[in-house]
């Protein structure tokens, strides 16, 4: 009780604390001040005399108008708030196009690993929970056998399943092994599905760091606008001795500035005053979005897949003591169906990267151009169809082939 | 904890004002830009910056709260079940309703075996109807027991899932996925609310979607999923009855399947919930902490621990959807 009073008046201390110091602009002047500086302030220029502005009242409106507007973006620092924006949002993208095409098929190999000492020993431990089940189990089959079936089809269905269940005991318990022969045998056939394809990969994955590159090139346009874009770019171009400029410019920058960080500095310091912002970043969530889609896209789905795969690696054990008693078939296909599933989405991802290489080689040039923005800002229709493939791909794979193992 | 907080708020407060006080005594360098007639307003960035700082502070707090809590009660919320007790009295009214219901079910079975079934078959079958009807009422008389049986084997197979579980590499993930700031009282800038931060001070529009995004991760992923499954359990608890009723009489069977699956399902959600744990602390073992960690500095993003953390939201949809069916 004692204690509610007291958070109720911390609560209160606290709301008028926060009233205060959003109130305090008004603190700091007197109220009518304030006031009559922001009816006043944008009229400076025009408030030559008061016929003037009553002969001219759109005149009045629109110069307050690109006060405001002007106030707006001008006095909160929005040269060093969109440049950090900027700057951050290119530092993300590289860092996940590099890691992407670098670590592309190790994220597409990775399985979990069954023979691990965590995982065996978690595995190990449902093996013990499974015991109680194993022994109610056999004693209602056995219960079942002595009252219940009369007829003799009844008694030998019985029996097939008392040996089922010893059956499954024995693999339960080699169950690690089992599961680790089963991801070698899916490692290596995306391995080859891989390696077959290796030229289409690269191309995939350049296709999508190149839909990456393109939304972050398209936030600096709408922020900086194009033609202020095209001045930086000319002094990097013409900086970098015949570089042509494509999303290759920001890569470029990089890897100078990291060695002669100064010269970099100097580029930045010169042409951070001709940069002029014309939009705010919240403009371009868009373009952010697109980004951060494609990021969970490839990433979440390649580790969702990792632990769901890891999640029916520990039922595994449970999985075959439902499928070898006949009560709990259902259950124990569907979840072995999910673990078969969910391995094979390796595969699904490797044959769409394939699919996808092959489709971007075999498509004439001149339909590559086809995109949004304005050139050389502009996403290809193709690219970004080629993303969303990779994205939605292996998802609709596994949606198909959910049926995959017979009825049981 | 709760000092920690006034601590925090004072600290916030206190940095505000002497922000504020310096803003009025010296002149502050014009990183901002300036003004193109009236000169600098230097009070204007200071409540421009005062009002961020309050604003992800708030914000963040939603997110640490619930945090803390998870932190806390890790087990105790996965474990969380409704109490029979508490519903058996709706139960008893439950079954009373059914009860009355068994009497227009006995008849129209009587009148079914008297009138529409001619061959000896449809007897036959209609008369095992009625055994299975009859053992369906025992089952409803005691049915308050056989769902606190049920209740009793999912906590018993969830608490000796999170037993052995290190539940300090699953917090560990917590806190590197949602991250600190300096105003947690710590000097860095790491995780969502990291990103929040920065977000926040460049725009916030941008530090809006970002707080959306940690909100969901806290709150929606964990808290929601186990909420509604705690309240869905109920549901189904006091429902259980009826559901064994429509399963034990051949007309209804199909309806009486589906909700004796949700029933059975929603209450072993809690055992998925704790494997979802045991899974993601070993991936993280298994797996070592820097695999799929991508980007640099504050826009560092640690997918594993991310997408571990959402899996609580996503997988229990999965099991939902794909494991029906299993009765027979």
């Amino acid at each position: 009780m004692q204690r509610e009073d007291s958070q109720r008046m911390w609560n209160k201390i606290l709301a008028i604390f926060i009233i205060l110091i959003l109130l305090s602009s008004s603190v700091s002047a007197s109220i009518i001040d304030t006031i009559w500086g922001l009816i006043t302030k944008p009229l400076k220029g025009v408030l030559k005399s008061w016929e003037h502005v009553l002969k001219n009242p759109k005149h009045l409106i629109t110069h307050w108008g690109k006060h405001f507007a002007h106030e707006e973006l001008e006095e909160k620092g929005e040269k060093s708030r969109t440049f950090a924006y900027v700057f951050l949002l290119g530092l993300f993208t590289r860092t996940v196009t590099k890691d992407i095409s670098e670590n592309i098929n190790r994220y597409i190999l990775i399985n979990p690993d069954p023979l691990h000492e965590g995982v065996k020993s978690t595995v190990y431990s449902f093996i013990h929970l499974l015991i109680p089940f194993y022994v109610l189990a056999l004693v209602s089959l056995g219960a079942y056998i002595l009252f219940l079936s009369t007829s003799p089809k009844g008694r030998s269905r019985a029996k097939s399943m008392v040996s089922k269940l010893i059956i499954g005991m024995i693999l339960v318990t080699i169950s690690p092994h089992l599961l680790n022969f089963f991801f070698t045998l899916s490692e290596n056939v995306t391995k080859n599905i891989l390696t077959q394809g290796e030229e289409e990969v690269t191309d995939a994955v350049g296709t999508y760091t190149g839909v990456m590159w393109g939304s972050f090139w398209m936030t600096v346009g709408a922020i900086y606008g194009v033609n202020a874009m095209g001045k930086i770019v000319t002094e990097i171009v013409t900086r970098a001795s015949g570089m042509a400029y494509d999303r290759y410019a920001y890569e470029w920058v990089f890897r100078y500035g990291r060695v002669r960080s100064v010269r970099l500095l100097k580029i930045i310091s010169e042409s951070l005053p001709k940069l002029k912002v014309e939009a705010e970043p919240g403009r371009t969530i868009p373009m952010l979005m697109l980004s951060i889609t494609l990021f969970i896209g490839v990433y979440g789905i390649l580790a969702f897949r990792y632990l769901m795969v890891m999640f029916f690696t520990l039922l595994f054990p449970f999985t075959i003591f439902f499928l070898c008693f006949d009560p709990t078939k259902k259950l124990g296909g569907t979840l072995l169906e999910q673990l078969l599933l969910w391995t094979f989405v390796q595969e699904f991802y490797a044959i769409i990267l394939v699919a996808i290489g092959t489709g971007m080689i075999m498509l004439p040039e001149d339909l590559l151009g086809y995109g949004f923005g304005i050139w050389p800002l502009t996403i290809s229709f193709f690219d970004l169809a080629a993303c969303f493939t990779l994205m939605l791909g292996p998802i609709i794979l596994f949606m198909l082939l959910r049926k995959l193992l017979p009825p049981l | 904890m709760r000092m920690d907080s006034r601590i925090k708020i004072l600290i916030v407060i206190g940095l505000i004002l002497v922000a504020m006080s310096i803003s009025t005594a010296v002149r502050i360098p014009k990183i901002f830009g300036e003004s193109h007639e009236t000169g600098f307003n230097r009070m204007g960035i200071i409540i421009w910056i005062a009002k961020r700082l309050l604003y992800i502070w708030l914000s963040a707090s939603y997110g640490t709260e619930g945090l803390n809590e998870l932190k806390a009660n890790l087990s105790e919320i996965v474990m969380m079940n409704p109490s029979i007790t508490t519903l058996s009295n709706l139960m008893v009214i439950v079954i009373k309703l059914v009860f009355a219901l068994y009497i227009p079910a006995i008849a129209f079975l009587g009148f079914y075996i008297l009138f529409l079934s001619s061959s000896p078959e449809g007897r036959a079958e209609a008369k095992s109807m009625l055994t299975k009807l009859i053992v369906g009422l025992i089952f409803v008389s005691v049915s308050p027991q056989l769902m606190n049986l049920l209740l009793t084997v999912s906590e018993g197979l969830t608490s000796s899932i999170l037993a052995p579980t290190a539940k300090g590499v699953f917090t560990k993930a917590w806190d590197t996925s949602i991250g600190a700031t300096p105003l947690d009282l710590r000097l860095e800038l790491s995780g969502l609310k990291g990103l929040h931060f920065i977000a926040t001070f460049i725009e916030i529009e941008l530090g809006f979607y970002t707080f959306l995004f940690f909100m969901i991760l806290v709150w929606g992923a964990f808290i929601f999923p186990i909420l509604i499954r705690f309240f869905a359990v109920s549901v189904f608890i006091v429902l259980f009855p009826l559901s064994i009723l429509l399963y034990s009489f051949e007309f209804t069977k199909a309806l009486g399947r589906t909700m004796l699956e949700q029933t059975i399902i929603w209450t072993f959600l809690q055992v998925i919930n704790a494997l979802i744990v045991l899974t993601v602390v070993q991936s993280i073992i298994s797996l070592g902490e820097d695999f799929m960690k991508v980007g640099l500095g504050p826009t560092t993003m640690p997918v594993i621990p991310l997408v571990g953390c959402l899996m609580f939201a996503v997988a229990p949809l999965f099991i939902i959807r794909f494991f029906r069916g299993f009765l027979p």
